[in-house]
């Protein structure tokens, strides 16, 4: 396995162990109409924080242990496509959730909701948009590499 | 990525090159070992200028390392 691969697999898991709890973090209070719009600052930095740490820590690990290798035409080609799927479900999520939350804003504006709420949760959408694609990226990266191994 | 059509004798011309290692042509044609893995295995199509890269390594035409296989038409 290249170093590029095994830095797809690290990053897919660990993007997946920091923001799988994250977001069903909020999601809970969300299916109680309520929204933790208070802690969520914190929080958020936090897990950019860890996620951030721990990719940096274990892609230098296998950085000194693997051979030193530039990437090369398939290397670029496999990260061109997951690139490209990545940029349609950013582009087709983030635009399905900025829709729907207009509507919802609508709709809070009419029930005199606070407009911190809504601007947390439109905040959420859009970063939970971005970890979705950034998932799609390195789970098109690991099937790129895994079916022409 | 789809299987390739792009056939070679990469691995025959390895052994007859004093069993070049995959590594060493790797070396040679400046990619990754895991790159010829997948041009021996047909599960990646090189580019012409790897192709030409190659073939230069066995000292070889073209042709005589790559041959396509085009799709036979159904029915």
């Amino acid at each position: 396995m290249s170093f590029r691969e095994k830095s797809a697999w690290i990053s897919l898991g660990i993007t997946l162990v920091v923001f799988v709890p994250y977001f069903s973090r909020l999601l809970g209070p969300l299916t109680h109409n309520e929204f933790p719009t208070a802690g969520i600052l914190p929080l958020f930095l936090g897990a950019v924080a860890l996620q951030t740490v721990l990719i940096v820590v274990a892609v230098i690990a296998i950085a000194i242990l693997s051979r030193d290798e530039p990437a090369d035409e398939r290397d670029r080609a496999i990260d061109a496509t997951a690139h490209r799927f990545a940029y349609y479900v950013l582009s087709t999520t983030s635009a399905v959730a900025l829709l729907g939350l207009v509507a919802l804003s609508v709709v809070q504006s009419a029930i005199e909701a606070p407009l911190t709420e809504t601007v947390a949760i439109l905040s959420q959408v859009v970063f939970f948009c971005l970890i979705l694609a950034e998932v799609v990226r390195n789970v098109t990266q690991v099937v790129g590499y895994r079916r022409s191994a | 990525m789809e299987p390739s059509r792009v056939r070679n004798h990469i691995r025959r011309l390895r052994f007859e090159a004093d069993e070049m290692t995959q590594q060493r042509l790797a070396e040679r044609v400046g990619v990754t070992r895991q790159t010829i893995i997948a041009i021996e295995g047909v599960k990646y199509a090189p580019s012409l200028e790897l192709a030409f890269r190659i073939a230069h390594a066995f000292g070889r035409p073209l042709g005589e390392v790559f041959e396509y296989e085009p799709e036979v038409a159904a029915g």
